[in-house]
């Protein structure tokens, strides 16, 4: 793989593992009853 | 056989003080049907014996027992768990670890049998009301406590004993079941005994002036009781790992042979492994039980983490990094033993870093200790940057980093003598390392946007996910890691014994630290009841109800943990010398 | 060339600490306490020696040097210069820390005091773990009365509170600089944003003298309250508090309902 290519692999992993996590914020907030993003 | 003579005195001893409190406690019979409320008390109600301090004597008495059931409680666990191990890969090795554990613990038995019933006499001695009214309460439990100990005692000889009698496929199991009743038995046990001590914190079944309404569970199962459930029961664990690994760094530095050097080393290896996995989700335990004593009061928990109690916390956390730390360069000396761990040394300094930023943090107080002319030159005590670092949010952020690169330390430990031959295995790295990142980008976002743009609801409720996304992360690259090496070739045999004498004291500076740890933390768990007996129920009106000053609490846990520790070494020496014999020429009779 | 592992080590030490006094002293120009920099340094060394150290070709790269002066005759003037100078050094350190000086004796200070269960306010015996501001509700309830009882909160404390706290409720009032610790900062995320309600009224009602008597002696100046105002204005300052600095006070949600006393 170039090294353009590997970026890019690497970038989209991240990315993809980032939204994983977020919907896990999200479940797990929500099931404390909180939205993930504060509303004062 | 005077463990089983020393044990055998000790059930009968214990069966017998419960019959006599029973028979003449005062608050026991007089309340037969309804019971009193908590009996309110004098100085003149505290009986001086011998001349001696009773809260010392019974602060360190306490403070031994616990740390000696901690281990013979934690021992069993993994016994159980290496026996089954060993079961599973038929690798003896595995097996004669498994009976040199339990081997070092029976004399521990005996020692924590001692120790409680000195504990017991001193209670009763030197708070018979306390005792009286705690026993009115928990009459049935006691009772029960006690019997257990006869069951607890019996599984052990049977299971420690009957180890070579019971070798072969079905014996090897009823072994096994054996080793998990003995463990059933002993963790009922320390739940009993949590009951008790958790009640005095957060009483529940009575009412505000201490009248019991007769439900013996609802007392037991009173709000705080779980929490530290957990807390214990997982720090047992890694307490008794810690101890077996300063056992086998104490074999390691004294042993002869390669041989004995490889055995011992192989052995305080496992035995760190086990300890590392039960210290990462104690922070975590921890945590829970800090926030259950903050919901179920507001005061407790200012004390603990605001109040006076936070400097103790602040050590708390120097030793908890120290036991981070420790365990990391025992890792990386370990790594020594493969040929192939070259290729991963450039990482080491950099988890070093990650790991020394985030202790720092995790460590930094909430209020500095500021000199004049440092707290003119703030304006006050408030500092700008470092303020926001001593609050929770922060320290949860640093932990489960720490935790992360911990993790990390093990996962280079483990591919340092392997090579993958699967053809995606470029790929997988990168994948590995795309989940560390969004993982760790994760805790950043929860921890900073949480803990300081929203309200405390939302900074508690964050460390949910932040926890999970690094369990996720443990988890994930576990598994990735197991398909990238499957099939994958060694770079050569393991070298066992080939480890610095600097990582045996590593492995001994975990066991004390842990030791030390665990005396300071269980003064603040009791001395955040302050002057009360029983929370908001039973005053302490005895002379020495009042707090200590640090200085000396700190002392009286230093000694402490310095005659346990001695103790232990007495029971590591035993061990050695039962399998010493001496030929003396011309002493029998032919 | 490659440095010296020792020189190296060294360095970086070195540079740690300059670091940390250049970040912090000269360009955030918020001083980073002595004590804590010791700390800090500690743990740093500590780390340090475990990256220098973890294999024996490094540890033996790293000691060489201290070996080759102690050992090897050819460096006997190094060794002896260095056994005299980090004695005296040793030595000096001792002297200047057990120096009698005129400057006060450093004080561990507790922020937040733990409250009492129950407090004596207004004549009644309270329950702070129970009790909650009577305007709160009105926040979400009707937001029109809240933020008039925000603006009464407003006032009382501008004509008794911002001398000290401030009118930015920042802790630096026109009289803060005469007080010793001095007065609180509200906009820390480290002070009211942590704690109840019940907790700042049991703190306002009973001022100084009120503070538990567990962990006296305390030293603060701040007065009975509730010979002064009523128990509404307290209320409504709290009010007032928690809405001028953005801050939410500290609530258990829904964990509070499960657990309880």
């Amino acid at each position: 793989m170039g090294f353009a290519r590997k970026t890019l692999f690497f970038a989209a992993a991240v990315a993809a593992c980032g939204a994983g996590f977020l919907v896990l914020d999200v479940v797990m907030m929500n099931m404390q009853g909180l939205d993930l993003i504060f509303e004062k | 056989m005077r463990k089983t003579l020393s044990f055998g005195f000790l059930a009968s001893l214990v069966a017998l003080v419960v019959c006599v409190l029973a028979g003449t406690g005062p608050a026991l019979a007089q309340e037969a049907a309804g019971f009193g409320p908590a009996p309110v008390l004098t100085a003149a109600d505290y009986p001086t014996v011998a001349g001696v301090n009773g809260r010392l004597v019974i602060w360190i008495v306490a403070q031994l027992h616990l740390w000696f059931a901690a281990f013979v409680l934690a021992v069993p666990i993994f016994v159980f768990i290496i026996e089954a191990i060993g079961m599973r890969t038929r690798d003896k090795r595995y097996d004669d670890m498994a009976y040199e554990f339990i081997k070092v613990s029976i004399t521990a038995y005996s020692i924590t049998a001692i120790l409680g019933g000195l504990l017991l006499f001193s209670l009763i001695l030197f708070y018979p009301h306390l005792f009286g009214y705690l026993s009115t309460i928990f009459s049935k439990s006691m009772f029960y406590y006690a019997l257990l100990f006869f069951g607890e005692s019996a599984v052990l000889y049977l299971y420690y004993y009957g180890w070579h009698w019971l070798q072969g496929d079905l014996r090897k199991w009823i072994h096994l079941s054996l080793g998990l009743l003995l463990n059933a038995i002993g963790t009922t046990l320390m739940l009993l005994a949590n009951a008790w001590l958790t009640f005095m914190m957060s009483p529940a079944g009575v009412d505000p002036a201490g009248v019991f309404n007769g439900n013996e569970w609802e007392a037991i199962h009173n709000f705080l009781w779980n929490p530290i459930n957990i807390h214990r029961f997982v720090a047992n664990i890694a307490y008794g790992g810690s101890i077996v690994g300063a056992y086998a760094a104490f074999k390691f530095l004294t042993a002869r042979t390669s041989q004995e050097k490889a055995h011992y080393d192989w052995m305080g290896y496992n035995a760190n492994f086990i300890a590392i996995c039960a210290l990462l989700p104690l922070p975590f335990a921890g945590y829970y039980l800090a926030a259950e004593i903050y919901a179920y009061s507001q005061q407790m928990g200012i004390t603990l983490m605001g109040g006076i109690f936070a400097w103790l916390f602040i050590i708390q956390a120097v030793l908890i990094g120290a036991l981070f730390l420790s365990a990391n360069y025992y890792l990386w000396c370990g790594m020594g033993r493969s040929d192939g761990a070259r290729r991963y040394y450039w990482a080491i300094k950099y988890i070093a870093i990650v790991l020394i930023g985030a202790f720092l943090v995790w460590f930094t107080p909430h209020t500095l200790v500021l000199t004049n002319s440092e707290l003119k030159s703030l304006g006050g005590p408030h500092h700008s940057i470092l303020g926001p670092l001593g609050i929770m949010p922060a320290k949860n952020t640093a932990v489960n980093l720490m935790i992360i690169f911990t993790f990390l330390s093990f996962l280079i430990y483990r591919r340092s003598n392997k090579v993958a031959t699967v053809s995606w295995e470029g790929m997988g790295n990168t994948l590995q390392v795309a989940l560390f990142t969004a993982g760790i980008l994760n805790i950043l976002f929860l921890g900073i946007y949480h803990g300081y743009f929203t309200n405390t609801v939302y900074k508690v409720a964050a460390s949910i996910p932040q926890v999970l996304t690094t369990f996720v992360v443990i988890v994930v690259s576990l598994v990735l890691d197991s398909f990238i090496y499957r099939g994958a070739r060694d770079v050569g045999p393991l070298h066992w014994g080939r480890i610095p004498d600097r990582a045996q004291y590593a492995l001994f500076l975990l066991a004390v630290a842990f030791t030390w740890l665990m005396g300071l933390m269980g003064y603040i768990r009791s001395g955040i009841r302050q002057h009360w007996h029983v929370v908001d129920i039973m005053r302490d009106n005895s002379p020495n109800a009042f707090t200590p000053t640090l200085g000396y609490a700190a002392n009286v846990v230093s000694v402490a943990a310095v005659i346990f520790l001695t103790l232990v070494i007495f029971v590591f020496w035993i061990a050695k010398v039962s399998s010493v014999k001496t030929l003396p020429a011309g002493y029998w009779k032919e | 060339m490659r440095l010296p592992r020792l020189l190296q080590a060294a360095l970086v030490l070195v540079g740690v600490y300059l670091g940390f006094i250049v970040v912090f002293d000269y360009m955030l120009e918020a001083v980073i306490p002595g004590s804590l920099l010791t700390m800090y340094m500690f743990f740093v060394t500590v780390g340090v020696f475990m990256v220098f150290t973890y294999d024996e070709e490094r540890t033996r790269e790293l000691v060489a040097p201290i070996k080759a002066m102690v050992e090897n005759p050819i460096y006997r003037g190094a060794r002896n210069t260095v056994f005299i100078v980090i004695p005296l050094l040793v030595g000096y350190g001792v002297y200047s820390r057990t120096l009698p000086s005129f400057e006060a004796p450093v004080e561990l200070r507790t922020i937040h005091p733990a409250p009492p269960s129950t407090a004596k306010i207004y004549g009644e015996r309270v329950n702070l773990l129970t009790l909650e501001n009577p305007f709160r509700h009105y926040q979400t309830d009707d937001p029109e009365i809240f933020a008039e009882y925000v603006q009464e909160g407003a006032a009382v404390y501008i004509e008794n509170c911002q001398y000290c706290h401030g009118d930015k409720l920042d802790g630096k009032g026109p009289y803060a600089e005469g007080l010793n610790p001095t007065p609180l900062n509200f906009q820390d995320i480290g002070t009211i944003a942590q704690l109840q309600e019940s907790y700042l009224y049991w703190r306002i009602a009973t001022g100084g003298p009120g503070l538990p008597k567990e962990a006296a002696p305390w030293i603060s100046s701040m007065p009975v309250w509730q010979e002064f105002l009523t128990e509404e204005e307290i209320w409504k300052v709290i009010l007032f508090l928690y809405d001028y600095t953005g801050h939410a006070p500290r609530s258990w949600g829904e964990a509070h309902d499960a657990g309880g006393h």
